[in-house]
């Protein structure tokens, strides 16, 4: 317990005792560590290019870790507000959610979706409060976000880009807003008629705020309804699981493969799932739209992609995209099939709210928010790559196009004006759409967004909503 | 702010640094506060000073932070912020040569997190944090579970004053913030801190 001495008693001291902090200094992890200091001026000079002298053989090459994120963020200058550092983290998400679903999938490897005449348009992405993109929940997104962030070469000039605009409206507007009404679905009702659907036998439990049925060790099948912004609902079922034959009879051995995936599939590569096919293409989609029906949603609120030969007959895929006044909305779900039903789901229950009408400014003046510290700049990517040129990036490793070798930078010349690259961007074209952001107390809304276009194709996105209709009252 | 170690096999040999300018005093490290004196630009002299008065520093606020796994890479990356120093030497202040390579450290070690991946620089976040209690080597269990309770932001300041040694102008410098912000963010740092820690003690 702490024994606070009492303040202003004499000769103890101005400040009363912080036992806390003491403890914290004394808890210093370097006490008694030492520095070879000679070693480490040996290599500091080294990687730094300058001449050793008398010590080993000076190797010029600059080091490659960490270069790339040091030569950029150090040139900020201290004061720059937080958002232009965001700016290549957003691109990852447009990747994710814009465009034709999977961006390996859009190049016609037997994609089937379910629409038929017009298509939604693509999801518009904004980052939300904490500057984290908001992508769609989808496993493969860490994948495709890599891959068009490579690919992009106007992520390198980070946050130094100048917008101008030609040709947009400077007409106002309304736009239409809306919320998730996650907390009318997140409960035991829900849970236990899902379950009945789903056939998941037991009785809902709460777990950490949760609806949860049937077992939680992977022992059987499993339903959630999770209490977050979207109720998303997940099920699955390890007995239907293709694969299952496998894990049972796989020895529990340690992965050797990197662990930077973090599955720890204990597979062995020989084992390839046996069994009947499970409907593919028109038929999933089909399936898919009356799991969506039997759920108690409606079938027509969401497009329908079935991905293409996975190689696995036994197991299809689909995934959903909500829509929205005809756009895509950035949410989205996704179920596995197999030959006699549903294996595993993910979907986000919440219903979506009106919220009303916001007055949204004109495209001109969301050019000039661009560069606007309140809302930064979104996007930069150039639209998804398609078939080959997505392979290659994929491997690619953002330093430059041709580079194969590392090799020794020149030498600047003295004098020389110092490169300082700067991009400038002539927006072209706009679209008012919505797009999905999180606000601080955790729940989603679609808020009123531009996208903007240059002449390229490249996107970048900003909020819609005028000044007067957003709170800008700072977080803690 | 610690003093540094004495190095008794520390010479100025002016044969092995280019350019024009001499050491300063022989028995005394030149600081690079002198070497400016001197009227010398920030070259290698200036250089090899600020690794020879910094460089423990640097070396210990990444032991500090990368925990009993980390122990090997803390001198490599601390070679990587002076060099980091070497490239940007222009922006380096003088005087106030510490506090930025604290800071550089920060985003060095931020970016070492990502297991040495190139990243674009948009993924290194604004707020760096830089002491993962999972990671910290800490012996004291309390002190441990406290860290752990508080926010990424508020732990970051509570360390460079704690370990670091650093308020002030020297501490504003080191967040990217003004110096009314530091303080402030350090008093509600500890504030916070008094908490947790009452409530561990409950």
């Amino acid at each position: 317990m702490t024994d606070r001495t009492p303040t202003g008693t004499p000769g103890e001291g101005a400040a009363p005792r912080d036992e806390a902090f003491d403890r914290l200094r004394a808890a210093d992890p370097s006490a008694g560590a030492t520095t070879d200091l000679d070693r480490l001026a040996t290599t500091a000079r080294e990687r730094a290019g300058l001449d050793a002298g008398a010590a080993t053989a000076p190797d010029g090459a600059p080091g490659a870790d960490g270069e790339l994120a040091e030569v950029r963020v150090l040139g900020a200058p201290r004061r720059r507000p937080a958002r232009w550092l965001q700016i290549a983290a957003a691109v990852a998400g447009v990747a994710i959610i814009g465009g034709g679903g999977y961006a390996l999938g859009a190049s016609g490897d037997g994609t089937t979706s379910g629409t038929t005449a017009d298509a939604a348009a693509p999801a518009i992405a904004l980052q939300d409060s904490s500057g984290q993109e908001m992508a769609a929940s989808d496993s493969s997104a860490g994948g495709a976000a890599k891959m068009a962030t490579d690919r992009a070469g106007s992520w390198w000039y980070g946050g130094r880009t100048v917008f101008t605009q030609q040709g947009l409206s400077s007409e106002a507007g309304t736009g239409t807003a809306w919320g998730f009404d996650a907390a009318s679905v997140v409960n035991a009702e829900t849970a236990a008629r899902l379950a009945q659907v789903l056939g998941v036998p037991g009785e809902p439990r709460s777990e950490y705020g949760s609806w949860v049925v049937g077992s939680s060790d992977g022992s059987g099948a499993n339903l959630t309804v999770s209490a977050d912004a979207l109720a998303s609902l997940s099920y699955y079922d390890p007995a239907r699981d293709p694969w299952a034959s496998c894990y049972a009879s796989a020895v529990d051995t340690p992965t050797t493969e990197d662990d930077t995936a973090g599955s720890t599939e204990p597979a062995p590569a020989e084992c390839t799932p046996s069994g009947a096919a499970a409907p593919a293409g028109d038929a999933a989609v089909a399936q898919a739209r009356d799991v969506v029906a039997d759920l108690g949603l409606d079938p027509d609120a969401w497009e329908y992609e079935a991905q293409g030969d996975t190689g696995t007959p036994q197991a299809s895929y689909v995934t959903l995209w909500q829509v929205v006044d005809g756009q895509r909305t950035g949410v989205s779900g996704n179920v596995t099939f197999v030959s006699d039903g549903v294996q595993s789901l993910y979907l986000p229950l919440a219903p979506l709210v009106d919220l009303g009408t916001y007055d949204v400014v004109s495209a001109v003046e969301a050019v000039q928010r661009l560069s606007d510290p309140r809302f930064g700049a979104s996007g930069g990517v150039m639209p998804l790559l398609k078939g080959p040129v997505a392979a290659e990036a994929a491997s690619a490793e953002p330093v430059g196009p041709e580079s194969t070798e590392p090799t020794v930078p020149p030498t600047p010349t003295a004098g020389a004006a110092i490169a300082w690259p700067v991009q400038q961007v002539t927006l072209v074209s706009s679209r008012l759409g919505v797009a999905l952001t999180s606000l601080p107390d955790g729940s989603s809304v679609l808020v009123p967004s531009y996208e903007l276009a240059d002449a390229d194709g490249s996107t970048w996105s900003v909020v819609a909503v005028v000044d007067d209709q957003l709170d800008f009252s700072p977080v803690g | 702010m610690r003093p540094h170690p004495a190095h008794p096999d520390v010479t100025d040999d002016p044969g092995v640094r280019p350019g024009a300018s001499a050491a300063a005093v022989d028995d005394v490290d030149p600081t690079p506060a002198a070497a400016a004196a001197i009227g010398s630009a920030h070259d290698a002299a200036w250089f090899d000073a600020l690794v020879r008065e910094h460089g423990a520093a640097v070396h210990r606020y990444l032991l500090r932070r990368l925990g009993q796994a980390g122990r090997d890479e803390a001198e490599d990356l601390a070679a990587d912020v002076l060099t980091v120093a070497w490239r940007r030497r222009d922006d380096v202040p003088d005087g106030a040569e510490l506090p930025w390579l604290y800071r550089t450290a920060g985003f060095v070690l931020a970016n070492h997190r990502r297991k040495g991946r190139p990243v674009p620089v948009g993924d290194v976040p604004e707020e760096v944090d830089d002491a993962d209690p999972a990671v910290l080597a800490v012996a004291d269990a309390q002190v441990r579970a406290a860290l752990g309770a508080l926010a990424p932001r508020d732990r970051q300041v509570l360390l460079l004053h704690a370990w670091e040694g650093l308020t002030g102008a020297a501490l504003a410098e080191v967040l990217g913030i003004s110096r009314g912000g530091a303080d402030a963010a350090l008093s509600r740092a500890r504030s916070r801190l008094r908490e947790v820690w009452a409530a561990l003690d409950a």
